[in-house]
């Protein structure tokens, strides 16, 4: 067993210390997703041939429920832990031993989150075979097959760029408002709040080359059928693209930012 | 009111000194004196702007992995363990971390538990401990790897006085079975006394001292405790000797080797005659050295 793999089922132990703040959590989920049924209701109700935006009620409803659990799964709070360790100096203590500082952020984040996501993905898996069984979705296992290899890229994409963000304690110290604004503005542009068509043809080509596209917007569009094969594989080489550019900012901003670093507190 | 001011502080300036293998050197100095921003220099936890160090024959700051396989770093204010979990679960991460043999990480955590008499504590989740329960753990979680160079940055701050003494007692008879090379800081002089040989004292970021413990006893005067109400002390003895009120209702009198004997005489004659001299200890040195901020070296 390697270090990683350590610190990842100690984490897995950490986390499962916390079971009622991990139920709560994910309840919590559930009220946007109310609020945004609601939404499309009423906006579906004034609409005279009930197609919006190229998607049907049924369309948008499987598009909302989907994301739903795609949020869920995505959920990652790594910026806010990291950046609280560069203000108060916690950092040190990773600094000073033999280890690499993401690679053990990600430890924590895959043991954090594994607890998470059986319980996730176990009540996705009865919503996805209640849905298929009233016909509202096609499944096929490549389709779950592509869903999982695009959502295990998604998560690696969104944690590596939450994880880069997390360097800007090093410049600005306290962090909370710009990664609020930032969390908000991610959500919005990758398709976890509605489908990206609602911001026109023009911005959805423009997003398919922004991470964000990838994060939530694809893997769903993934598992509904909406992607064809062609632009399933060149997603996964724009993902791939992102992964490279993300690895090498990283590098250079985590490299800028350590310089800075004045492991507060005594 | 947008703009920040920018303030910067040198916080350590042109100085120089060695460390022999083997050796416990303690440093000291007033709060913001650079000690600790010392110890994350020569742990790898800064970059200086200007200067060099070598620890073990790297740069710390370069955080080679070889390196950090032998230094221990303990930071009283900044903790290692899990919080939520026992202690032993932050051994366990540490031994798969510092990639520990199974013999050498039993071998390694037995001794470290039976130096601290703490084997009933280590199934207790961290969060429930004592301070100083906390910090024996927070000290075997750091020197698990049997590192060669360790840095204790105030191990005894915060402990009462028996945690103190049980803190004193391991760090000397780790070093004696280990022979590493130990930096401690800390504020209380007992400490000091008690566990180093030599002590570097620092004084707004530059080294005021640098010597043996025994060196810093050596003072040029001696200390008088006159127990006596100093305004009834007549004024000729007043007028000649200068004199530091003490709480408790008495006074002391620093007084050369010369000034001893006329001294006393004149008290005896005063009618004083409850008095004693003090052992030099190594805090009115530092107290000196200290408010005077003027270099000595021996």
């Amino acid at each position: 067993m390697t270090k990683y793999v350590k610190i990842s089922t100690i984490s897995f132990s950490n986390r499962l210390e916390y079971r009622s703040d991990l139920f709560f959590s994910l309840f919590s989920k559930v009220f946007p997703f109310i609020i945004q049924v609601y939404m499309w209701k009423a906006l579906y109700g004034g609409s005279a041939d009930g197609v919006l935006l190229n998607y049907s009620y049924k369309d948008i409803m499987l598009y909302t429920i989907i994301t739903l659990f795609v949020s869920a799964l995505l959920a990652v709070d790594v910026h806010y832990k990291v950046a609280g360790e560069i203000k108060d100096g916690h950092l040190s203590r990773f600094l000073v031993q033999p280890l690499s500082h993401m690679q053990c952020k990600a430890s924590e984040y895959i043991g954090e989150k594994a607890a998470d996501f059986v319980f996730i993905a176990l009540i996705m898996s009865i919503v996805l075979v209640a849905l298929s069984a009233v016909g509202w979705l096609k499944l096929s296992f490549l389709a779950v097959l592509k869903f999982l290899g695009a959502m295990a890229v998604g998560i690696s994409l969104q944690f590596l760029l939450f994880y880069c963000l997390s360097a800007a304690a090093f410049w600005i110290g306290e962090c909370g408002g710009v990664f609020t604004a930032i969390g908000v503005i991610s959500s919005i542009i990758s398709g976890a709040v509605f489908p990206l068509d609602v911001f026109g043809p023009e911005m959805l080509i423009i997003s398919r080359y922004l991470p964000f596209y990838y994060i939530v917007y694809f893997p769903s569009n993934v598992l509904i059928g909406r992607v064809s094969a062609v632009e399933f594989w060149q997603g996964l080489a724009v993902m791939a693209v992102w992964f490279a550019v993300l690895m090498a900012s990283k590098h250079v901003i985590w490299k800028n930012g350590m310089k800075r670093y004045i492991a507060a507190g005594g | 009111m947008f703009r920040r001011e920018k303030l910067y502080k040198q916080a350590l300036k042109d100085f120089s000194f060695t460390v022999s293998e083997g050796e416990i050197l303690g440093l000291i100095g007033a709060n913001g004196a650079g000690k600790t921003t010392l110890i994350k220099l020569l742990s790898g936890i800064l970059y200086p702007t200007e200067g060099g160090a070598e620890v073990l024959g790297f740069t710390p700051w370069e955080r080679k992995n070889a390196f950090k396989h032998q230094i221990g770093v303990v930071m009283a204010q900044k903790t290692q363990l899990w919080w939520d979990l026992p202690a032993i679960d932050s051994f366990e991460v540490n031994r798969y971390i510092y990639e520990l043999s199974d013999a050498e990480y039993r071998r390694n955590l037995d001794e470290l538990i039976t130096l601290f008499h703490v084997e009933k504590l280590q199934k207790v989740q961290v969060r429930r401990l004592s301070l100083g329960e906390r910090m024996k753990f927070e000290i075997i979680a750091s020197l698990l790897h049997n590192p060669k160079v360790i840095f204790l940055d105030e191990p005894t701050i915060g402990l009462d006085v028996v945690a103190q003494r049980d803190m004193r007692r391991f760090i000397l008879e780790y070093r004696k079975n280990h022979h590493a090379t130990i930096l401690v800081t800390s504020h209380y002089m007992q400490d000091i006394d008690e566990l180093c040989n030599r002590a570097v004292v620092l004084n707004h970021g530059t080294i005021v001292y640098d010597g043996s413990i025994a060196a810093m006893k050596e003072l040029p005067y001696r200390t008088l405790v006159v127990h006596h109400d100093e305004h009834l002390l007549p004024s000729a003895i007043k007028e000649r000797w200068a004199i530091t009120s003490l709480n408790n209702g008495s006074f002391q009198m620093r007084l050369q080797e010369e000034e001893i004997k006329p001294c006393i005489s004149a008290l005896i004659d005063a009618g004083i005659i409850n008095f004693n001299f003090v052992e030099a200890n190594i805090e009115e040195r530092v107290i000196d050295l200290l408010e005077q901020g003027g270099g000595v070296s021996s």
